[in-house]
């Protein structure tokens, strides 16, 4: 496979604490990848090993290339923005620009203009000036101006209000995803993402809970909707995950043949935000039952 | 692409720091302007504002004084007021240079910047060679250019009294000064003290990189706690690092009676060399430092 991310028993460890216990996972060329997970689960850290800011152990080739050595020649093909990472506010967008222009050979200042051009920045302003959701569209015509193959995103719409979000997500699915190039995106907002994705890597507690594309999920996952009267009969089949909705039930199945459980009741496709808590809930009883 | 971009890295830390490089050095610019035309307007044709000392005789800058000098003592008395004027400039910008080496990989930490910063494909080794060269370089020579701005348009006041009294400038102002071999002289020491205080450099790039609160407090500290345990623990008298460290945090250029002396470059090259090699692995130090800590 031509994979543009490759982990192999990635593990890091912030003194006694357990970051990252061992995630294995790949990210193909072309692929829109969530990294899915609760506050505590080792997105940003696995993202920091993604981009060679902190140190690891275990095997990670991200384009071929160790991020842990000679980072700033993979940057050339990657590019993130960080939930912390921001923009310094004495920064004037011109600048901004020319600081890109001067120090990537893929940047390509008319597209920067042309992206800035269809927002209400004005090249004069400093970023102390812009509002959040401005200094969020500046750093991104900055990303978006990059000919880069790997675009890494960590929470990047924190706090930002729903129309910049939804304004921010419409342009990254019109303007950078493509067959050649991946992006890697860490979310809470799981639902605005949903349709953009393609591969799922589900974290808790640094550990890998799930890892594959959108199609097999929706193969392998299904959302049962049982009237009170079969929801025995469907306990039966062993569901992953229950909730109970205006008096009916709804019932996460992984790996039961549609056909049984559309005898059942209503099947539908799984969103991937009750998918997550399934799985991790299911994980949590597991380890209780373990210990 | 490499030369692109420490240019490009030069100018980031002047937009970042203008007011350290453009309006601060402006202002003493103007100040000593102010300070020039206010003693203008206070001298007369035999008397001044200024007297000036050497070797024990007092010489008044006054016109009329100044035309009846030997042309040797109009030139060791010029001299010595166009070097003198120069001073607070060069003090300054050391201590300008320090203050923004050490805030100059703080901040971006502190700010979260650092991350934007590397997201770009810059190597942490250019990235403080970028913020070396311009505390070394930039800053020192930012200052001189507004230092030798000021004692010029001075010069030109000045012309302007001695032509009204119908004096002739050029000999006796111009020529005795010499401002072309000032301007030179200026230059090289500013090269030289950047050369012998590189262990000071290097070390508060370092404390920049690495401390995570008050690097000023990490750049005083811990030298004064190297030094107070040699004090401490050094048998007999002998305070080597002590007396080291102290005759690098010193100005090369010392003023005396006698005018300015460059005295430890001439009887000490092998202090300019060590100075240099420490500085080197304070500034190894500072690049591990970046890659490493991110966040503060």
């Amino acid at each position: 496979m031509n994979s543009v991310v490759s982990t192999q028993g990635l593990t890091k460890h912030y003194g006694s604490h357990a970051a990252l216990k061992g995630l294995s996972f790949e990210v193909p060329a072309g692929a829109v990848v969530g990294i899915i997970g609760p506050n505590g689960a080792g997105k940003t850290t696995a993202l920091k090993a993604l981009l060679g800011l902190t140190a690891f152990s275990g095997e990670l080739q991200v384009l071929g290339r160790n991020p842990g050595k000679r980072r700033h020649e993979m940057m050339q093909d990657v590019c993130y923005i960080s939930d912390v990472g921001i923009l310094p506010r004495w920064l004037k967008v011109a600048d901004a620009l020319n600081y890109v222009e001067g120090v990537h050979p893929r940047f390509s200042r008319q597209r920067a203009v042309e992206l800035l051009s269809t927002t209400d920045i004005d090249m004069n302003s400093q970023v102390k000036a812009l509002s959040k959701g401005m200094i969020t569209q500046l750093h991104l015509a900055l990303v978006m101006s990059l000919d880069v193959r790997l675009l890494i995103l960590d929470e990047p719409t924190l706090g930002l209000d729903i129309v910049y979000r939804k304004a921010f997500y419409d342009r990254l699915l019109a303007d950078f995803v493509d067959d050649r190039r991946s992006l890697i995106i860490s979310t809470h907002q799981v639902e605005e993402i949903e349709p953009l994705l393609t591969h799922l890597v589900f974290l808790n507690s640094g550990q890998l809970v799930l890892s594959c594309s959108t199609d097999e999920v929706s193969k392998r996952f299904a959302t049962l909707q049982v009237a009170p009267d079969a929801i025995e009969a469907a306990r039966q089949l062993e569901p992953i995950g229950e909730q109970q909705l205006l008096g009916r039930y709804q019932l996460i199945f992984d790996s039961v043949p549609v056909e049984q459980l559309a005898a059942l009741g209503e099947v539908r496709l799984t969103p991937i935000a009750d998918l997550f808590v399934a799985l991790v809930l299911a994980e949590r009883q597991k380890e209780n039952r373990n210990d | 692409m490499i030369n692109t971009k420490i240019v490009i890295l030069i100018r980031r830390e002047f937009w970042e720091h203008k007011t350290l490089m453009l309006y601060l050095p402006a202002a003493a610019c103007g100040l000593f302007l102010v300070s020039v035309i206010g003693m203008l307007f206070f001298s007369t044709g035999s008397t001044s504002a200024i007297d000036v000392s050497i070797s024990g005789s007092v010489f008044s800058l006054g016109i009329d004084k100044l035309s009846a000098l030997s042309e040797a003592e109009r030139m060791a008395v010029l001299s010595k007021v166009f070097m003198f004027s120069s001073y607070p400039f060069l003090l300054v910008s050391l201590v300008v240079a320090l203050s923004y080496l050490l805030a100059s990989m703080f901040n971006e930490r502190k700010d979260g910047s650092i991350l934007f910063w590397k997201s770009m494909p810059v190597s942490d080794g250019l990235t403080v060679f970028s913020k070396l060269v311009t505390g070394l370089f930039v800053i020192p020579m930012i200052y001189l250019t507004f230092c030798l701005v000021a004692q010029l348009l001075s010069l030109i006041l000045v012309t302007g009294l001695f032509l009204s009294n119908d004096y002739a400038a050029w000999d006796m102002l111009w020529r005795p000064i010499n401002p072309v071999a000032h301007m030179f002289l200026l230059f090289c020491y500013q090269l030289l003290q950047s050369f012998w205080s590189a262990p000071w450099f290097g070390f508060a790039l370092l404390i920049s990189a690495w401390a995570k609160s008050s690097p000023a407090g990490w750049f005083i500290g811990i030298p004064l706690v190297v030094v107070i345990l040699e004090r401490v623990y050094s048998p007999g008298e002998v305070f080597l690092v002590s007396e080291w460290l102290w005759a690098h945090s010193l100005p090369l250029l010392t003023m005396d009676s006698e005018g300015f002396d460059l005295k430890w470059l001439m009887v000490d090259p092998a202090g300019l060399l060590e100075g240099m090699l420490v500085g080197m692995l304070f500034i190894g130090g500072a690049v591990w430092s970046r890659g490493k800590y991110n966040e503060i």
